[in-house]
């Protein structure tokens, strides 16, 4: 068997004084496209924040291709080829979209030549941001900014994507956009590890789920399964 | 009358532009770390002092001040480095006074290597006084603005036209996601130190040939910059480059219309004036905090 993408094992997170995260452990295994989803507040951030590094655990152990990096800090995230679509966008809002986009790629080094060429990729991804390419990312809309995170992430050449919640906020059709971009993606083989409460969208394009709640994995579901929970459970309450 | 407060206004000119200098060290390290670092005007102390010293032992003046501009930039790099980087974990209010301490301790440093007179440096060329529509300006005025235009010049051009330059905004807007990708905080926030310990060397530099170099001249000048940094906002180097002209400008002519006395209190003034009434200053976004 080859080595797992992403590796949670046993990990407990405190924020504050508070324990978010109680012996979460989950699997990602490279290629698949795996959702976690849950209520406000069962800790989902949380867990990816410790994943990236940006909430380092108390406890327990995480694997990147089988390297350990629990407590690494997060500059070395972009190194190990993860990159990070944060809640709320957290776009550089006073940079322009191309500035933003180059800016995925920091870790990479890359030469300018190549930088274009991976530019060119994301506007061919997300046609409604090419003539936004000079504008300042923060004027954007919010659909046109969760894009931009995106395509920033792209641009950093990620094995493993995180996205955390893409859609909040999100009109229908904006949302469909944005799902079309990551099914692509996961069919080019990038592996998608990614945090969604509309369990529709999140079956649409991921092949099972964790279910999280108080700070723990309660569960996991296939994608029909999740398919299944969103019309009956949730039905009406998400878009 | 009219020809006495235009020399006024141009005397304040050249003080703005080392104001203004001083500023934008302020401002690139409240930026980058979010640290008020209250011994930048030392760094122009240690420039003119320093550049003052080589030249009176016998150095050429461009020679003795690209190498008190290299000394001004250790200067800033060690500062980081023992007194900062240490501490980073403290909070805001510690570390404003670690920097106060830094201020008070590079002082002392100045007392006892030049000791309390004060040291000339010779004008980078000679030459007549300018005159500008009647006011007279000395040529080293002419230094002293250039150099304002040429660091604020690279400065724009580097965070405008950068790669680098752009990371360091992306680190400014949002520093944790900035990391996530590899942007380096804190290198980022030890070169904020050494860029702005040169441009204030450099400021004290180019101006000691007009006010001649002592070793407690670092505290006017670093109030100066801070009230003037302030002015334009304190996330703002356009808002320093106006905050320094306009406070420069202000109290010369408070200093020469009402008395020497109001040339200091004028700034404080400004400063309290500022706070209460925009406090975002005049070129700095509006109030960000939650
Ligand atoms: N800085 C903090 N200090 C203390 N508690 C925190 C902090 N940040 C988050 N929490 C708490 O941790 C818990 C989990 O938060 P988290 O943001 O991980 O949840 P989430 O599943 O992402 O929720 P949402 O769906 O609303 O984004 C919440 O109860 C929250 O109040
Ligand atoms: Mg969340």
């Amino acid at each position: 068997m080859t080595t797992p993408m992403l590796e949670v094992e046993g990990i407990s997170t405190i924020r504050g004084r508070v324990q978010v995260l109680w012996d979460v452990s989950l699997t990602v295994q490279r290629g698949e496209t795996v959702a976690i989803v849950g209520p406000n507040g069962a800790g989902k951030t949380t867990l990816v924040g410790s994943i990236t590094g940006l909430v380092p655990p108390k406890s327990g152990r995480i694997r990147i291709n089988g390297a350990d990096v629990t407590g690494s800090p997060p500059e070395k995230l972009a190194s190990r080829r993860v990159a990070l679509v944060p809640e709320r966008r957290g776009i550089f809002a006073p940079l322009t979209v191309r500035e933003n986009l180059l800016m995925g790629a920091y870790a990479r080094r890359a030469r300018r030549a190549e930088l274009d060429a991976d530019l060119d990729d994301v506007f061919g991804l997300f046609p409604a941001l090419v003539r936004y390419r000079d504008a300042i990312a923060g004027s954007l809309s919010g659909g046109e900014q969760q894009m931009v995170a995106i395509g920033r992430a792209l641009m950093a050449k990620p094995e493993l994507l995180l996205l955390d919640e893409p859609s909040l906020g999100l009109a229908p059709k904006v949302r469909a956009e944005i799902f079309g971009a990551l099914a692509r993606l996961a069919e080019r083989g990038v592996t998608i590890l990614l945090v969604e409460q509309n369990l529709r969208l999140a079956a649409r394009i991921c092949g099972r789920a964790y279910l999280m709640q108080n700070g723990r994995i309660v569960g996991t579901e296939t994608s029909d399964e999740l398919a299944r929970s969103a019309r009956t459970v949730y039905l009406g309450s998400h878009g | 009358m009219i020809a006495q407060l235009w020399q006024y206004v141009l005397a304040g000119v050249v003080v703005g532009a080392i104001y203004a200098l001083i500023a934008a060290g302020f401002v690139l390290i409240y930026q980058v770390t979010g640290l008020i670092n209250f011994a930048q005007g030392e760094f122009a102390m240690i420039g003119a002092m320093t550049a003052s010293a080589l030249a009176t032992s016998g150095m050429p003046v461009f020679e003795a001040a690209a190498i008190a501009v290299l000394v001004a930039s250790v200067t800033g790099a060690l500062c980081y480095l023992l007194a900062i980087r240490p501490a980073r974990a403290a909070t805001g209010v510690t570390l404003i006074f670690i920097t106060l301490g830094l201020d008070v301790a590079l002082r002392g440093l100045g007392l006892f290597v030049w000791g309390t007179n004060p040291l000339s440096l010779p004008a980078f060329t000679g030459g007549a006084a300018i005159t500008v529509f009647g006011g007279v300006l000395p040529p080293q005025a002419m230094w002293v603005l250039l150099t304002d235009l040429l660091v604020f010049a690279a400065l724009y051009l580097f965070f405008r036209h950068t790669y680098a330059g752009t990371a360091v905004r992306a680190a400014v807007a949002n520093p944790p996601i900035a990391s996530t990708f590899g942007i380096p905080l804190r290198t980022f926030a030890f070169w904020s130190f050494v860029a702005a310990a040169a441009i204030g060397g450099l400021g004290g530099v180019v101006v000691a040939p007009i006010t001649s170099a002592t070793y407690d001249m670092g505290l006017t000048l670093g109030l100066a910059g801070f009230v003037a940094a302030v002015l334009g906002g304190l996330d703002s180097l356009p808002g320093a480059l106006v905050g320094g002209f306009v406070l420069g400008i202000v109290e010369k002519l408070a200093g020469g219309v009402l008395s020497t006395g109001w040339e200091q209190g004028v700034g404080f003034l400004i400063l309290v004036l500022v706070l209460v009434l925009r406090p975002q200053g005049l070129l700095g976004r509006a109030v960000r905090r939650a």
